[in-house]
């Protein structure tokens, strides 16, 4: 899929094992700010892309981190000890797309019921409550 | 004037030389004084708890209608306004508040989110549809959020409600068994 | 670790104190399980999920213009900053020419949200800390900027009012006799707010050296708005990634000196006055011209991703929106500033007594569905 350029981000992609010291790198840089992790399920390319969203207040300019695991038994380093703010964020995404933060020093549920299977953001999920949206027709 | 509204068709005022003497019912006093002076337990989960504050602060202020009290523990409040969604993981927080109200207890669900749902009744898969799943609802205010004029309404409902109980058997809504 | 550790009775007197999710003073449906030695606050464990919606599965169902009521609902005392993130974002999506007159609406709302947001802090903080009277004359000043925001948009909390490409209908000709009289009456009310609350002997007393996080730490934890600010780091979305006119407008950006809780609370205050001469200007420089730009009755972005944020009165509020074509989004994340504020209670509040647990909740100013989602 390409990315039309109406985000100023840079967007740079990297391997899992690579994460570490990306991060490390840009926030030596002046990337301060991790705004936001989240992740991407891409059931075509069987991979959910991990997006990571750094902003330099230095600087003033953002970038786009992005990884890619493998829809099963995706793994990548946890970078709480980096950024304190990616501890929340990384429950969260584990919880909502099943990828395995490794290092996570409390990788408990987060937002959802503890009865709840499955992993909400993924498109295949199946829930009870879930159906599309009715079709209305043009007056 | 609160007073005047528990005075029901069974009572009467006497006027006698000096003094007026208000002759009614136990039911009538004991219901005028129930239904004036609601203790509610402060239950605002989202959106609808600010216009629950905006219905209790001032201008449209409920300590009018004897609402005066907020009383943040269960055990000593009337009447829980259940104003916010519902998920599935506060499904035994409330169940847990209202068994710990002592009887006579009243619940209201104000907003679209407690009545059914709300918006999200559709397809999400935490909500409950209305906390009428998980306890027993007197009074249903809808709106997203209920202006504070329609929460005083909802109350007023409920005040009506309750001057149409009898001492002789405990509060539960119509259509339980042993209501009144 | 996947609970609190028990506490040792045999030799400490440490005990586990649960902090909700029903209590008075978590505004909101927050839970908070604090490890206590005594009256010192030892660990604190939040727990939150209780008015999780699911929304970013919602939004996956349903098309991009039945998006905008919902963004009202997470945080709802910031309904205007949430609208307008994400009619923003589907705004940039599309590469649509917003007219200047638009721009001008928004900024009226935002900054009038952004008073009427931090009016309600004042007054639920007030309460927690045992202060009637400011809840009473903050309710009082709300209801005139309700009346102003439900004029315009027809909703006094959660407005939805904003559309992609600008606004149904233009502000009615009540609005600006409404906006002159609020604004010439409300500089003094904040005034009258400052001393009766935060200017308060007792309030000082509770607040001032309470709750300290540094500028560094603060960065760390992703927070934004004046927690961040009260931290001596003037940074506002509004500048360091400016948004519609503001680059034009002028104003100050409050920051505190010393990161505590005192600060946080002083440096809201500062923000009504400042937001009192945004308004100022954008009423006098009110343009002529279109209040919409006209946009396909079936709605598809082209395929692309942006991220658009604005300055809540809470902080950063930013949609991050995914369209692979369609009239429906691939993946909308809301990035919410009271997620990573309160993640950073836990640090602040380590060492603290008891009931500076209300004192630092509160100057957080959560809303509970932000966070949850």
């Amino acid at each position: 899929m390409q990315v039309r350029p109406v985000d100023p981000a840079a967007q740079v992609s990297i391997e899992p094992s690579a994460l570490r010291d990306a991060l490390t790198f840009l926030r030596d840089e002046g990337f301060d700010f991790l705004v936001f992790v989240t992740a991407l399920d891409r059931p075509a390319e069987g991979v959910i892309e991990l997006v990571y969203r750094l902003f330099s207040y230095a600087a003033r300019v953002p970038v786009v981190v992005r990884v890619r695991v493998p829809r099963d038994g995706g793994r990548v380093p946890s970078v709480c000890d980096l950024y304190r703010t990616a501890e929340w964020h990384e429950r969260e995404t584990a919880e909502l797309f099943g990828v395995e933060f490794s290092g996570h020093p409390d990788p408990r549920r987060l937002l959802l019921p503890d009865d709840l299977e499955g992993y909400p953001l993924r498109k295949d999920f199946t829930h009870p409550n879930l159906k599309p949206l009715p079709e209305v027709s043009a007056e | 004037m609160g007073l005047m509204n528990g005075i029901g068709p069974d009572s009467l005022v006497l006027r006698l030389p000096g003094a007026n003497v208000v002759v009614g019912s136990l039911d009538a006093a004991i219901n005028a004084s129930r239904s004036n002076s609601l203790w509610t337990l402060t239950f605002g989960l989202a959106c609808c708890a600010i216009e629950m504050m905006a219905a209790g602060a001032s201008t449209y202020d409920w300590a009018r209608f004897g609402f005066e009290v907020p009383s943040a523990s269960p055990r000593r409040a009337d009447m829980m306004i259940v104003a916010g969604t519902v998920v599935r993981k506060m499904v035994p927080v409330i169940r847990t508040l209202y068994e710990q109200m002592p009887d006579p207890k009243y619940v209201v669900a104000m907003g679209g989110c407690a009545v059914a749902g709300g918006p999200y009744v559709y397809d999400s898969y935490t909500i409950v549809r209305g906390v009428s799943e998980i306890v027993p609802v007197d009074v249903y205010i809808p709106g997203c959020p209920p202006r504070p004029e329609a929460l005083l309404q909802g109350l007023m409902v409920l005040q009506e409600r309750i001057r149409g109980q009898t001492v002789r058997r405990p509060s539960r809504p119509a259509g339980v068994e042993g209501s009144t | 670790m996947s609970e609190a550790p028990a506490p040792d009775l045999s030799t400490s007197d440490e005990f586990l104190l649960n902090v909700g999710p029903q209590h008075p003073a978590t505004h909101g449906v927050l839970r908070v399980v604090v490890t206590m030695d005594g009256e010192v606050v030892k660990d604190l464990q939040p727990h939150i999920g209780y008015v999780h919606r699911g929304l970013e599965k919602l939004f996956e169902n349903r098309l991009y213009e039945q998006i905008i009521p919902y963004t009202d609902r997470t945080d709802y005392l910031s309904a205007i900053a949430n609208n307008w993130a994400y009619v923003s974002a589907v705004e940039r999506l599309l590469g649509l020419e917003i007219p200047k007159k638009v721009e001008y609406i928004r900024v009226l709302m935002a900054e009038l949200n952004r008073i009427n947001s931090h009016l309600l802090w004042l007054a639920a903080y007030g309460l927690d800390m045992g202060a009637f009277t400011p809840f009473l004359y903050a309710f009082r000043d709300r209801e005139e900027i309700t009346v102003m925001v439900e004029e315009a948009s027809g909703g006094r909390l959660t407005t939805n009012y904003f559309r992609i490409g600008g606004f149904t209908r233009d502000l009615p000709a009540s609005f600006f006799p409404h906006l002159q009289k609020f604004l010439r009456r409300f500089g003094r009310a904040v005034d009258e707010l400052d001393t009766l609350l935060v200017e308060n002997a007792i309030f000082v007393a509770r607040t001032r050296g309470v709750g300290v996080i540094s500028r560094e730490r603060a960065i760390s934890y992703g927070m934004t708005g004046p927690c961040l600010r009260a931290s001596d780091a003037p940074l506002d979305v509004r500048r360091e990634m400016p948004y519609s006119i503001y680059p034009s407008l002028d104003f100050e950006i409050p920051a505190g000196r010393n990161g505590d809780t005192w600060d946080r609370s002083w440096v809201r205050i500062e923000e009504m006055r400042q937001s009192l001469r945004i308004l100022r200007q954008a009423a006098e420089g009110f343009p002529e011209g279109e209040h919409r730009v006209r946009v396909p009755r079936n709605l598809e972005p082209p395929a692309g991703e942006v991220y658009s944020a604005v300055e809540g009165p809470r902080g950063e509020v930013g949609f991050w929106v995914v369209s692979e074509g369609g009239r429906k989004p691939y993946r909308v994340k809301m990035r919410k500033p009271s997620f990573s504020n309160f993640s950073a209670l836990p640090e602040i509040l380590r060492g603290l007594k008891i009931a500076d647990l209300v004192a630092v909740m509160g100057s957080l100013d959560l809303v509970v569905p932000e966070i949850d989602r």
